[in-house]
């Protein structure tokens, strides 16, 4: 993706900001491929006036490793799904099943309908194919209903698609309900600055 | 010559009668079928645009006024009724009738009840529109009105384009001017009659002062206020020795067209730019024939055979690309009216329409007859054809004020525009006899829906929605399923419904929304899991 596109789709996701502020969505737009990543899916507003007193989110495929970052605030549940193939694992253990649904449920007090938000902390192994988009689809339950962000694009979208950042924007404008999404980029540089003393393999 | 072209310009925008848009009640507090817990202090009607009251009251079931109204007041499109009195427990009927900008009054009835179930009230179940004694004078009139303006705004047509003789002439603008007095009057009459209709007058209410401010407060007021004076000038630019002053013609035209203008009556069938000169041709061109008619007949009596044969040829010159204006037309604005030939049988409005069409086609037969056996015949001086000639237009005359009559029946009937708008008809779906519509919507997943909406009429209707799996098979564990109505062409944007689960994979929506007739959009999304939504779409239409 060059940097023209890049600022396109910073612009875009602004602008969608801006104008749709009511969506859930992901801190980050971009996502270096292959790397453990910090993720926060931020929700800001309840169900019409009713407090949100859980959430979920669905880790799309290829996202494993998932882990939660504690929280006073809220009870956290994973449910786990069987992988179709084994992966290695933190430590070089191979693992069979990964995290397939993260709920944050009784918090200390519903998150307010309105004039505040929450930030939902996770951190996950991002998949090595620069270029896919993620949708994490996700759920604000709230006292009284639900609103589900878990539409998707009417195309496959991805960082080659042309006019991406139109694209985007009007997924993120037109659809009543979005997914939160990120786009997994090419890494411009080692993630770590000791990353050339690694042993070779 | 370039006054005429004016004329002819400004009469292009005569008459545009046949859209309606009536108001439409979208939401009331107490609802349809409400049970409420306490006597509520006020009730409220919201429409979907600003309206006149005329009366808004509440009904005991032994039809009695009850809750000392205080006075109604009006907050944009919604109408207040505030309420001194505390209601006992029981049921009530809410009644109310406005009108809208077209005039058109409508209105309705429906039950609620207090602190009790409801009881069955025949009032409550027929929720149907109120219709007046005072509606076919009103249509009578209407068509006074259509003749006589066409007739008046004709001769001066008829006189300018084929400059008969003195004799005919005179006669023709003789004819233009009582008919020009009678349209003035037909106006003022408008008022009146429709007041008597909105109130739902007795017959001897055309003599209440309220009747006539209630008409007054209308905006037939605005229309005979322009109409009157355009007449008057038409009478005017009539009052002439044997060519009418056309700058009289011009602006006495011009205030006919405001005059139609004003009454929500105009072209406003999408698209306007195109609808409106259509209309306006396929009034020109029978303004022009209908008022030649006449002074033709006489012609035959009274000018020397040759000559009269003469005119009759001149008029045939301007009458055939007149009969095809008319005819196509007709077919265009019938055709944005109805959408299909279908809709020529099944409706009260595709009824008059064919009733009017078959009329036209008479004339056109005898209008032949005249040009290709009697109009020579005239021209030869043979014996007895001015007679015959004479005979055969007398004849197409009265049809053609059948075919008048049918024109102002189809503005007392609602067109059924709405029904069809923009929407193909559905292969798939199916109305039973039993007043259910049913359905199966695919996605593009491969799940489907099957859908029952009873009774698919203007009210209140349940949906029950199946899901399906690529199978075929009950989807019994789905996690949600909403419902999303619009009527755009009505201006009614999306409404959301949840559905409740009633097992068995079905689910089940009460529908309070769909008020209005017309081919409804519907939107069913299913949660099939918590995270996998599928889209079901389609159009129902809503009788």
């Amino acid at each position: 993706m060059n940097k023209q596109t890049k600022l396109l789709v910073g612009v875009a996701a602004a602008l969608a900001c801006t104008v749709a502020s009511t969506h859930n969505t992901l801190t980050s737009y971009y996502v270096p491929a292959g790397y453990m990543q910090d993720l926060e899916i931020r929700v800001t507003h309840g169900c019409k006036d009713s407090p949100v007193k859980e959430f979920r989110v669905k880790i799309p495929d290829g996202v494993v490793r998932v882990q939660t970052q504690y929280t006073r605030d809220w009870t956290v549940e994973k449910r786990m799904r069987k992988l179709p193939k084994p992966v290695p694992g933190d430590g070089g253990n191979m693992i069979t099943e990964t995290v397939d649904e993260i709920i944050w449920k009784n918090p200390k007090s519903p998150m307010p309908a309105a004039g505040v938000y929450e930030g939902f902390h996770f951190r996950a192994a991002i998949p090595d194919t620069p270029g896919q988009i993620l949708f994490f689809r996700s759920i604000n339950v709230c006292a009284s209903g639900e609103e589900r962000y878990v539409d998707l694009p009417t195309e496959p979208l991805d960082a080659s698609t042309p006019n991406l950042p139109e694209k985007l924007l009007k997924f993120m404008m037109a659809t009543p309900t979005p997914s939160a999404f990120v786009i997994i980029e090419k890494p411009t540089r080692p993630q770590y600055p000791f990353a050339s003393m690694a042993p070779k393999k | 010559m370039r006054c005429r072209s004016i004329f002819a310009a400004a009469c292009l925008f005569l008459l545009p009668a046949l859209a309606q848009a009536h108001a439409v009640l979208l939401d009331s507090s107490p609802k349809s079928g409400e049970m409420l817990a306490t006597s509520p202090k006020e009730v409220t009607a919201t429409f979907n645009e600003s309206v006149g009251p005329i009366f808004f009251r509440i009904l005991d079931t032994s039809g009695q006024e009850v809750g000392k109204p205080g006075e109604i007041r009006l907050d944009g499109a919604r109408m207040i009724l505030p309420l001194n009195d505390s209601l006992p427990n029981g049921t009530y009927l809410l009644t109310y009738r406005v009108i809208s900008a077209d005039t058109h009054p409508v209105g309705t009835t429906f039950g609620f009840s207090i602190g009790e179930p409801m009881r069955a009230t025949s009032a409550a179940s027929a929720a149907s529109e109120t219709r007046s004694k005072w509606s076919p004078l009103v249509g009578i009139n209407r068509w006074v009105l259509y003749a006589s303006m066409l007739w008046a705004a004709g001769s001066v047509l008829f006189v300018l384009a084929l400059a008969p003789s003195a004799p005919v002439a005179v006669t023709s603008m003789r004819g233009g001017r009582l008919a020009a007095l009678l349209s003035a009057i037909s106006f003022v009459l408008a008022i009146g009659f429709g007041g008597a209709d909105m109130r739902l007058a007795g017959f001897d209410g055309l003599w209440a002062a309220e009747t006539w401010r209630t008409g007054l407060g209308s905006t037939l007021a605005a229309s005979a206020a322009l109409g009157v004076p355009g007449m008057l000038l038409l009478m005017v630019a009539l009052n002439a020795n044997d060519r009418p002053r056309t700058g009289f013609a011009t602006v006495g035209a011009a205030l006919a067209i405001g005059s139609f203008l004003v009454t929500g009556h105009a072209a406003t069938a999408p698209p306007a730019w195109l609808m409106a000169p259509i209309v306006g041709l396929h009034l020109v061109s029978t303004a022009f024939w209908l008022a030649a008619l006449l002074p033709l007949r006489h012609a035959a009596r009274v000018l020397p055979a040759g000559e009269a044969g003469e005119l009759m040829d001149r008029f045939s010159r301007y009458a055939v690309p007149a009969v095809g204006i008319v005819l196509f037309s007709g077919i265009a604005i019938s055709w944005r009216q109805l959408g299909s030939p279908m809709r020529l049988i099944d409706n009260p409005y595709g009824l008059i329409l064919a009733t009017k069409l078959a009329l036209f086609l008479c004339i056109l037969a005898i209008a032949a007859y005249n040009k290709k056996a009697l109009t020579p015949q005239l021209g030869l001086g043979i014996a007895g054809a001015d007679a015959r000639i004479r005979r055969t237009i007398g004849v197409e005359l009265s049809i053609y004020f059948a075919v008048l009559l049918a024109a102002a029946g189809l503005t007392l009937t609602t067109p059924p525009r709405a029904l069809v708008a923009g929407a193909a008809p559905n292969a798939t779906a199916a109305m039973t006899a039993d007043g259910t519509w049913r359905k199966n919507v695919k996605d593009t997943a491969g799940y489907s829906v099957d859908l029952e909406l009873s009774p698919a009429k203007a009210g209140q209707n349940m949906l029950m929605a199946t899901l399906k799996d690529r199978d075929g098979r009950p989807i019994t564990n789905a996690a949600a399923l909403d419902i999303v109505v619009s009527l755009p062409a009505a201006g009614i944007s999306d409404v959301r419904l949840k559905g409740q689960d009633v097992g068995n994979g079905m689910w089940h929506v009460m529908i309070e929304e769909m008020l209005i007739p017309g081919e409804w959009k519907l939107a069913v999304e299913a949660f099939v899991t918590d995270y996998d939504k599928s889209t079901f779409e389609t159009t129902v239409p809503i009788g």
